[in-house]
């Protein structure tokens, strides 16, 4: 199940403080480690300043790199990354903001856009009136589905992520769409990540809930080489397509392999 | 930090690991197509044609590219966790300096369904097809009524300059002067060497290519929509540097950002409306020294 945390009156701490902590007490490839290290993340959201001054002196320092590497959206700044885990920002622009710039907005911040995690999320409320989520729990979710599936899915109803409140969600099991806040919004993330995943992230339709996409993921890297190679060189790059088509730890590359095989693969979302 | 010279050497030196033997040689011909593709992109003559044609023809000969891929292929099937760097969906880059970025990069297959806007060049490009199996062509557009690329005009068309087919290493030169956009498709999934000038125009301009008409433009750097976030959540927050924030905007490259920078320095006092005003009416962009003159016209009615 997702958890939410209260906001409580507790004494900020730096990023450095917070950095420090999370590496020292931390193990990311545990559910409740991950869970037990909230109370800090709420004291690094009640630091009001680290983000803006972080900001700034990110931008004075050397303009031209500010964010260099982020291959998020506009909405996502990046704020540390490790083998273990990813700290990030993210900011949720307005219902007024979306209206006036139109769909491509509204994709662009991920809003109506139903998925789940290929890692475990841990999140707090920054500043702003914060936004809503319509919350999904997947029965089966280390199940392989295809586009077009419709997988059983429990309504969990809407949440509200408010300043200084703090959610859990469960990698690949908990499915959910934001919905745009009333003000400007900012939420700090904490996401484990792995070099090796080994189940899909999936996109759902916002009626059906039918799958839609496979989001990609680092790994998805060899697929994209052997596709662009297949012209070039295509007996070797088919004959490791079809090998990674047959023995591949992860039923996603295992799939997505045997689609580039069939020239089926064109990309992601 | 390697600097990017470096960074290719090792990748390239991965990728040609059978056949370690021969890497300055083929890595130097990839940085020779890399530089004088730039340069005749700088350039349109004769003689930057013809350095680049050369440089095109040892790298053909030399079969360079065949085996720099064999070999990422080849390590990729001896480690199931090696992830192979500096590819994306239809793009591996091959080399990088300050100054241009040459990768291999697909076409779209006419059997794919094309995506409904048509995106402007930000830079200029050359394309080399490597292909001689497929049928690839290029569509080269250009807006004639368009004088900048960061003044966007609705509805503005693109009209089509150039269509033709490419054979095998054959070149084609699409400048970023002006609003341009080019479309390539190939009758089978095909793959072609883009060689493009790191100077990128500030906007790209979304065309519906049913009507090749202008729907929207954006910057063409992420980066810039994040400074207005950035300024947007330091006014929200009442943030106690966001003055300094705006003093670094007030110099950007992107004429909104320094337009967002004013109106908030204004609003929040940290200069006077006259001073900022009379500042921006000197400002390059037209839009801002129009809305600048406005502002000083209204106060002194007022």
């Amino acid at each position: 199940m997702p958890a939410k945390i209260p906001s409580v009156a507790c004494r900020p701490v730096s990023l450095a403080e917070y950095v420090e902590h999370i590496e020292a007490e931390v193990d990311f490839r545990d559910r409740d480690s991950i869970i037990a290290s909230a109370p800090m993340l709420q004291r690094l959201a009640a630091n009001k300043n680290f983000l803006g001054d972080w900001l700034i002196d990110q931008l004075s320092a050397d303009a031209s790199e500010f964010q260099r590497g982020n291959d998020y959206n506009y909405q996502s700044i990046v704020l540390r990354v490790t083998d273990d885990y990813m700290l990030r920002v993210n900011f949720w622009v307005p219902e007024a903001h979306i209206a006036k710039h139109g769909a491509r907005e509204t994709m662009a911040f991920g809003y109506d856009a139903y998925h789940n995690h290929n890692f475990n999320l841990l999140t707090v409320g920054y500043s702003g009136s914060g936004y809503a989520t319509d919350i999904y729990r997947m029965r089966e979710p280390f199940r392989a589905h295809e586009i077009g599936d419709v997988p059983e899915l429990a309504a969990l109803g809407r949440w509200h992520l408010g300043r200084g409140e703090v959610m859990f969600y469960d990698a690949f099991a908990d499915v959910h769409s934001q919905i745009a806040p009333a003000e400007l919004s900012v939420s700090i993330n904490l996401m484990t990540h792995s070099t090796r995943d080994t189940w899909p992230q999936y996109m759902f339709d916002t009626r059906t809930m039918a799958i839609t996409g496979i989001v990609g993921s680092p790994l998805d890297a060899r697929i994209h080489l052997l596709t662009l190679a297949k012209p070039m060189v295509p007996g070797v790059a088919n004959e490791a397509l079809q090998e990674l088509a047959r023995t591949d730890p992860s039923p996603r590359l295992r799939k997505l392999a045997a689609d580039a095989l069939d020239d089926r693969f064109t990309g992601w979302r | 930090m390697k600097s990017p010279t470096a960074g290719q050497a090792a990748i390239f030196c991965r990728a040609a690991s059978s056949s370690s033997d021969d890497l300055p040689e083929a890595a130097s011909c990839i940085e020779s197509v890399a530089v004088s593709g730039a340069d005749w992109l700088r350039q349109d003559g004769a003689d930057t044609r013809r350095h680049f044609e050369h440089a095109l023809g040892r790298l053909q000969r030399s079969a360079t590219l065949g085996r720099l891929v064999s070999g990422e292929i080849s390590r990729l099937a001896h480690d199931g966790a090696y992830i192979p760097e500096r590819v994306v969906p239809g793009r591996l880059s091959l080399y990088e300096n300050a100054d241009c970025r040459l990768d291999l990069v697909t076409t779209r297959t006419s059997a794919e369904q094309p995506s409904t806007f048509l995106y402007s060049n930000t830079t200029s490009l050359v394309h080399v097809s490597l292909d001689d199996s497929a049928r690839v062509s290029i569509s080269a557009y250009q807006a004639p009524r368009v004088e900048r690329n960061d003044t966007f005009v609705a509805g503005a068309t693109l009209e089509l300059i150039e269509q033709r087919n490419l054979g095998r290493y054959d070149a084609i030169r699409a400048s970023a002067d002006g609003l341009t956009a080019h479309d390539l498709c190939s009758d089978r999934p095909s793959v072609l060497l883009r060689i493009a000038l790191k100077r990128e125009l500030p906007f790209v301009w979304g065309f519906d290519r049913e009507v090749l008409a202008a729907k929207f433009y954006y910057p063409s750097d992420v980066g810039a929509s994040r400074r207005a976030l950035a300024i947007d959540f330091l006014l929200a927050t009442s943030h106690p540097r966001l003055a300094e924030l705006c003093s670094l905007l007030r110099a950007s490259q992107w004429h909104f950002l320094r337009w967002r920078a004013i109106q908030v320095m204004a609003r929040e006092g940290f200069a006077t409306v006259d001073e900022l005003m009379q500042g921006a009416c000197g400002d390059d962009h037209p839009e801002i020294r129009a809305a600048a003159r406005d502002a000083l016209d209204q106060m002194a009615q007022a």
